[in-house]
């Protein structure tokens, strides 16, 4: 024990540490030896990952907690150890050539990396990262290095997870040799992802210099998914026509291995190979040209540190940005604000407001305004424009179905899917704004009308998507013969939709809101508050099946009341009964949701922002 | 203006605030100092509506917060040590936003005026994100003074200004306290308490260790005289100690 009764730390500073028992020096700037750096990266990762568990370890004592951990790890034991699937479905990936097919996963893994990157995460480092070990007498290679260490620990757990999802492939190869050739595999994908942000940061922070380095790569790359594309869509007849027959992956096996695509797509089949091995001897020919492309990818993301300075230190400040922002409940805007340098423009604010009015108005606003400000349009320009090109290439083959047809399906589809994941996906409500509740809690606001308000606004936004949807896919199928319903069956399911979707949507997310409320420490509400792994799981299949069962619960009365309506009226007023049955199941269900909101009015009042984690 | 009875707030066993009172006329300044964890942000936030307290009752310009909350909170303006923005608000919009919140009729024309006080004119169209750590605590004042509150409640007003910035403020807080605010300013600035307040209360563990006029407290306690006011905290808290 030291004089002041407290224990030395461990591991603590030798003895003729300079600044040591009161006495300052000044040390000499000296660049630390490569063995020291490493030592002290290793022991800030293993330090962090055990005190993470600890919290988690110690938060299990809160039921809320406990019950998630418990769920995510039945999850996680049923999903890999406990599989009900043949024995020999991954026998179907050894040693039959499967390499090929998987190989378009990396493609477009890649393709995204190097085209439409949004892979800052790579890059990023923590705020106290940035402020320990940039000023640190650290080489940018040091910090690479720092980086490689720390995605190992993803590398190693998706390895592990591979491994217990493949281990009855019924194969001869040793469990280690695959266990080696996964970690050459994921390893080698994140350093690529490493090298392309790098090198998508030097072409933006270096100008003509630096896109003429990046020139090479993604004009690669570009060529690789050209050729994919070309070979893939010249298929799509035979492919198609090999559907019912099952030969599907037969016939996509045999394009991809005519010379051109088999030649590109070599070394993505290259770093797969050797994990797909059935055999010792195949595996002793495959791994080592992985390897190679390993080291390979280790020796260029080394040297291509020039921008990383830089690069990383702007990822890090749109990344602390962002945790900020979400830990205060400031949304998804703050990585936009932050991310451009000098400031992008702002968006600006189409929705009027005025300044006197029901103050809880106020709320639709900010949050309506922030989805504006926070939609990328460069990437629902993508997504239009690939829908887009599959209609058009899809239509134009013989046999294959009318354009107006399939854009019909697949507008119709999405929004169907966005009734059940858009609750999900649309967040704008109290589950951004609750790390800010005591903000919230200072206006002169009844709960009742914040609650209202923060649900209105992602119902607003969840419903004008399905509205454009809905609407797209009605004008779409307008001429189509091949359609499903008629014409007219087509425009009144578009009424009752028009009618039914605002009421499903507010129920819905009422329910998601309240779940925030009542049990903020299972749903999401900041990056802060998100926690990882077994947990995070845990908290997603409970708040996914409270969510669930919740609405099912809603739909009883209404649903009854409703169908009574229909079998009351149906001898006198016909098919129009099923329109008043909706009618009266959409008011009841209205009813529902006003006195929900009315009761998480309450809770909001006197929910304690300790217990939201904001304090 | 703010009356505070018994004020306590427990959480589970442990006692953030305990059986607190005091009161703040029009005009005055109350200065509320105390070791950190003394329960100061939690007593704040209790008046300012934000927790429910355990125990007690507060008065803000009349209106009981336990009954009627929404008049009182009108009627009050709280600044938290942390700035809190909506990151996709710009500057103006915030407010626009505030204005419409506490029905400021004439929001549009007190924000120009506002916002020069603030030194954030220039940044009126831009985000949170773009701002430095004092101009979003100039921000988070500017939204707290635009509805004119009757009660001002500052946690650390000061933090991240910087000295144009913090003369400003002063001038700012004094302004509204001679046009009849009561304000309740909880900082660790001992100068700007001293230089500020009319009254001061120090808290520790969430109990009251002196209230009153400075003078007086000094008064009660003579062998402080002609001390200043860090040692007056010093000895108060029990936190005094010996240079190494």
């Amino acid at each position: 024990m030291s004089a002041t009764g407290h224990a030395p730390w461990a591991g603590g500073p030798p003895a003729d540490e300079p600044g040591e028992r009161g006495t300052t020096t000044v040390a000499t700037a000296t660049t630390a030896p490569a063995s020291h750096v490493f030592g002290a990266f290793a022991y800030l990762t293993a330090r962090s990952m055990a005190n993470r568990v600890r919290l988690q370890l110690r938060r299990a004592r809160n039921p809320r907690y406990a019950i998630a951990i418990l769920l995510g790890a039945a999850y996680f034991y049923f999903v890999l150890f406990r599989q009900t699937r043949p024995a020999n479905a991954p026998a179907l990936l050894f040693g039959t050539g499967a390499d090929i097919i998987l190989s378009l996963g990396i493609v477009s893994l890649v393709v995204r990396w190097w085209l439409f990157g949004g892979d800052q995460a790579a890059l990023a480092f923590s705020p106290a990262e940035v402020q320990f070990l940039f000023p640190a007498p650290v080489t940018r290679a040091g910090l690479v290095h720092f980086k490689l260490l720390r995605s190992q620990l993803v590398v190693l757990l998706n390895t592990i997870v591979w491994m217990a999802l493949l281990r009855r492939g019924n194969a001869s190869l040793p469990i280690l040799l695959r266990a080696l050739s996964f970690w050459v595999l994921f390893s080698t994908l994140t350093l690529h992802r490493l090298g392309a942000s790098l090198a998508r940061s030097s072409a933006s922070e270096h100008g003509v210099a630096g896109a003429r380095r990046s020139a090479l790569p993604m004009t690669i790359v570009g060529a690789v998914a050209l050729t994919v594309i070309v070979t893939l869509v010249r298929a799509l007849p035979a492919l198609k026509a090999a559907l019912p027959e099952g030969h599907f992956i037969a016939v996509l096996k045999q394009a991809l291995l005519q010379p051109l695509p088999a030649a590109v797509l070599l070394p993505f089949r290259a770093v797969l190979r050797p994990g797909l091995a059935a055999t010792v001897s195949e595996w002793s020919h495959t791994f080592w040209p992985a390897a190679l492309i390993a080291v390979a990818h280790y020796l260029w993301v080394v040297r291509t540190n020039t921008a990383f300075e830089e690069a990383a230190v702007e990822a890090s400040a749109r990344r602390a940005a962002r945790v900020a922002a979400l830990r205060q409940g400031r949304g998804w805007a703050a990585a936009a604000a932050a991310g451009a340098p000098g400031g992008k423009p702002v968006a600006r604010s189409w929705f009027p407001l005025r300044p006197t009015g029901e103050p809880a108005v106020a709320i639709l606003w900010k949050n309506v305004l922030a989805v504006t400000r926070t939609l990328r349009w460069a990437t629902l320009a993508v997504l239009v424009a690939s829908v887009g090109i599959l209609v058009v290439v899809v239509s134009l083959q013989a046999s294959g179905p009318r354009a107006g047809t399939l854009l019909g399906t697949i507008a119709g589809v999405w929004g169907a899917l966005t009734v059940f994941t858009g609750p999900l996906w649309i967040r704008n409500d109290l589950r951004q704004d609750l790390p800010k509740l005591a903000l919230l809690r200072s206006y002169p606001l009844r709960g009742a009308r914040v609650v209202a308000a923060q649900v209105a606004s992602s119902t607003i936004v969840l419903t004008a998507i399905q509205y454009v949807l809905m609407v797209v896919a009605y004008l779409a199928l307008m001429e189509a013969d091949d359609a499903p319903l008629t014409a007219g069956g087509r425009t009144f399911a578009l009424v009752l939709l028009v009618l039914a979707l605002p009421v499903l949507n507010a129920a819905s997310l009422t329910v998601q809101n309240g779940l925030a409320l009542l049990f903020p420490g299972w749903v999401r509400i900041g990056v802060g508050s998100r926690a990882g792994g077994v947990e995070a799981m845990g908290q997603n299949l409970l708040t996914t099946v409270f969510g669930v069962v919740s609405i099912g619960v809603l739909l009883v009365v209404p649903g009854a009341t409703a169908a009574g309506t229909y079998l009351a009226l149906r001898a006198h007023i016909g098919d129009s009964a099923t329109f008043v049955a909706l009618l009266v199941c959409l008011a009841g269900m209205l009813g529902e949701i006003a006195l929900m909101i009315r009761w998480l009015g309450g809770v909001f009042e006197r929910t304690d922002p300790v217990s939201t984690g904001e304090m | 203006m703010i009356d505070v009875s018994d004020l306590t707030k427990l959480y589970g066993d442990f006692t953030a605030v305990d059986g607190l009172s005091f009161h703040v006329a029009p005009g005055e300044v109350l200065g509320l100092v105390g070791p950190n964890g003394a329960g100061k942000t939690t007593t704040l936030r209790s008046v300012a509506g934000i927790i429910v307290p355990t125990r007690g009752r507060i008065r803000v310009a009349g209106f009981d917060l336990a009954e009627h909350p929404i008049d009182a909170k009108r009627a009050l303006a709280f600044i938290p040590d942390e700035p809190q923005l909506f990151e996709h608000l710009t500057v103006q919009e915030h407010l626009k936003f505030v204005g419409r919140l506490y029905g400021v009729a004439d929001a549009a024309e007190r924000a120009g005026p506002l916002l020069e006080e603030v030194e954030l004119w220039e940044k009126r169209g831009a985000l949170p994100g773009e701002l430095s750590r004092g101009m979003r605590q100039k921000l988070a004042i500017a939204c707290g003074l635009l509805h004119r509150p009757a009660a001002l409640l500052l946690d650390e007003p000061l933090t991240g200004l910087d000295p144009v910035g913090i003369r400003r403020m002063k001038a700012t807080i004094a302004a509204r306290a001679r046009g009849g605010a009561a304000v309740i300013l909880s900082s660790h600035l001992l100068h700007l308490v001293e230089e500020l307040c009319t009254r001061l209360l120090v808290i520790q563990r969430g109990r009251a260790v002196a209230y009153g006029a400075i003078g007086d407290i000094v008064a009660e306690r003579p062998h402080l005289a002609g001390r200043a006011l860090e040692d007056v905290f010093l000895d108060l808290t029990g936190s005094a100690v010996e240079p190494r």
